[in-house]
């Protein structure tokens, strides 16, 4: 059984959570820090559509409802596959880098690589789920104009426990105005692409602005990319203990309102 | 009573979570189902004669048309509903080519789930009662840890019936399901099922115990399994009856690998001590996309009973093609045993099989 092409962009819906602020702060790792620490809007629900294209031709669409929850631990995602009906009942739990999928008729979550839940065959995985300042460390940072807004471009590399990372490099563009995320490119070993993704629709839920959508797309296929779009964010909290393995089979997902 | 109102009776009391979801308001995330039809040509060794006859091979074919419909819906107040039932068609219920049945379609219905359950304290207390699946095990060739399935079949879906208790906290987990001794659900004995899971960094443990109510020991097992990377998955299980009419020590250790390329290499080995004689298994298996949509596996289980010599071994080889779209797929899958007399596969009468499974969705 196929798993499930939309999970890897999950997490990477997420990534696209800013917040306005104004100040630049020229050390680059402080700097990192304070972009992350304004991308996630804690206990945030949402619903999101995925819809993957060749050239303009749409090849897959998907939605799934999502609940995170982010602490200075770390991020940790729910979700329920709501389409297509191939994977509608799906539940899955994203922990760190420790994933668990729930298959509908089974009761035992297994657990996955985070290699298992990418898409297509590529690395989207360190996309989805790239907290920068948790798994890279910010090497360089240099200033330059992008799409005629001034950014800062960050030189980020793996940490030394996220080796095994499919990315190894990530080059990080941030509004210097907003310290909104702009675009990212991510490499693995060599110099080769593999993915890039550009931050867009910022819109204001509660006090911060987030990005609505994400446009990911393929370093080796330029005519391949998926585009990521919420539909609703909301604040609904889930109890701590919602987000266990075990909770996973007596868990009922209730659409995001 | 006649078998049509049999199979009618079983699917009322499955139908009725999904009536009653019907008429309440929140979103149907949960309604979904399967509709399938799978044909096979299987080609087995029978003994038509005296003993001492030459077996001869026999080519049969099963067909199988199933449907499938589940649901979970939302009641309000942290109360909840799930039931997934199940309507076939078969050839072949019994599953042995060389027990024909008399009819040519034998018709069967069966409620694999029907559950309420009740968030008593949200994300620390759960308690629930119905028919429910129990899966402990994480193995996929061997299943030490399910010692619950229906008869002998690890494939079984339907659940069982009872009550649990469910406390969760920061880093585990802890359930009872109790189920007493039910003549329609074909349950003989009751039996309490206590189970203790554990998370530990990247490490999931879990503790079984089994007891029933007649005077047998219980049975205790231990799992666990873990991540390295993004690359490499690990389990390992154990279960041991302490009974000394029937000791039995079952073993399982395993991994997968994926590639960059989601290539999936999946190793398992397993031992299991009947008290009488020991199995040891060896299973491999390969899968990923040939395309977007098109995945292949291969795979080959070894089987060696205790005190044979290496070369004395037995098992399956198989493969298969899927083919999968949003709302449909298409699965073509080979098998064959191999290994020569004395071995279980060698000693099957299954020679091989051939399949072909499509499904709907919706």
């Amino acid at each position: 059984m196929p798993f499930p092409k939309i999970i890897p962009f999950v997490l990477a819906a997420t990534v696209s959570l800013a917040a306005v602020t104004a100040e630049p702060i020229p050390d680059p790792t402080e700097l990192l820090t304070k972009v992350d620490q304004r991308r996630f809007v804690p206990d945030m629900d949402f619903t999101l559509t995925l819809t993957a294209y060749k050239d303009s031709q749409v090849v897959e669409e998907s939605a799934l409802w999502g609940w995170v929850k982010a602490d200075p631990q770390g991020t940790k995602a729910l979700l329920a596959f709501v389409e297509p009906a191939s994977t509608k009942g799906r539940k899955m739990l994203m922990d760190g880098p420790t994933v668990y999928l729930l298959f509908p008729k089974t009761r035992n979550p297994i657990r996955l690589s985070p290699l298992q839940v990418l898409v297509g065959q590529s690395s989207n995985g360190d996309v989805a789920r790239a907290s920068f300042s948790q798994d890279y460390d910010a090497q360089g940072l240099t200033s330059e104009e992008r799409e005629g807004k001034p950014c800062w471009v960050f030189a980020l590399a793996a940490k030394a426990d996220r080796q095994g990372s499919a990315y190894r490099k990530v080059s990080l563009w941030v509004e210097k105005e907003t310290l909104r995320p702009v675009a990212a490119d991510f490499f693995g070993t060599g110099e080769q692409k593999l993915k890039h993704a550009t931050y867009g629709d910022f819109r204001t839920v509660g006090d911060k602005t987030v990005a609505f959508r994400l446009d990911i797309g393929d370093g080796a296929d330029p005519a391949k990319h998926t585009v990521l779009q919420y539909g609703k964010v909301g604040r609904q909290a889930l109890p701590n203990g919602a987000f266990r393995r075990d909770y996973l089979e007596g868990w009922t997902p209730e659409m995001p309102q | 009573m006649s078998r049509w109102q049999n199979y009618c009776g079983e699917l009322w009391w499955g139908l009725w979570p999904l009536l009653l979801a019907h008429l309440l308001p929140n979103p149907l995330w949960g309604l979904e189902g399967e509709l399938g039809g799978k044909v096979e040509r299987t080609l087995v060794q029978v003994v038509a004669g005296p003993p001492g006859t030459l077996p001869q091979e026999l080519g049969t074919d099963h067909a199988r048309a199933e449907a499938v419909a589940s649901h979970r819906q939302a009641l309000g107040a942290g109360w909840s509903a799930e039931a997934t039932v199940l309507a076939a068609l078969d050839t072949l219920p019994s599953g042995d080519t060389r027990n024909l049945p008399p009819r040519k379609l034998e018709p069967s219905a069966r409620v694999l789930e029907g559950w309420l359950g009740w968030e008593a304290l949200p994300g620390l207390l759960t308690l629930g009662a119905g028919k429910r699946i129990l899966q402990p095990s994480s193995a996929f060739s061997h299943k030490p840890l399910d010692w619950l399935s229906r008869s002998d079949d690890p494939d079984s879906r339907e659940g069982r019936t009872g009550a649990q208790a469910a406390l969760f906290g920061d880093a585990w987990s802890a359930s009872v399901f109790a189920a007493p001794a039910l003549a329609f659900d074909g349950t003989a004995q009751a039996f309490g099922l206590g189970r203790l899971g554990v998370h530990l960094g990247s490490v999931d443990v879990k503790a079984l115990v089994l007891q029933y109510t007649d005077d047998s020991r219980p049975r205790g097992g231990l799992g666990l399994d873990g991540g390295w990377g993004d690359h490499l998955t690990l389990r390992a299980e154990a279960a041991a009856d302490a009974d000394p009419a029937k000791p039995r020590v079952d073993t399982l250790a395993g991994l997968t690998w994926t590639t960059d390329d989601q290539t999936t290499l999946m190793f398992e080995g397993s031992w299991d001590d009947r008290g009488q004689s020991g199995v040891t298994t060896g299973f491999a298996r390969l899968a990923g996309n040939l395309e977007d949509r098109l995945t292949a596996e291969a795979w080959l289980k070894a089987e060696s009973k205790a005190g044979s010599a290496l070369s004395n071994l037995g098992g399956w080889v198989g493969s298969g093609l899927t083919w999968s779209a949003p709302t449909w797929s298409m699965e073509g899958t080979w098998l064959a045993a191999w290994g020569p007399p004395g071995t279980t596969a060698g000693d099957s009468a299954l020679r091989w099989k051939v399949g072909l499974e499509v499904k709907t969705f919706w």
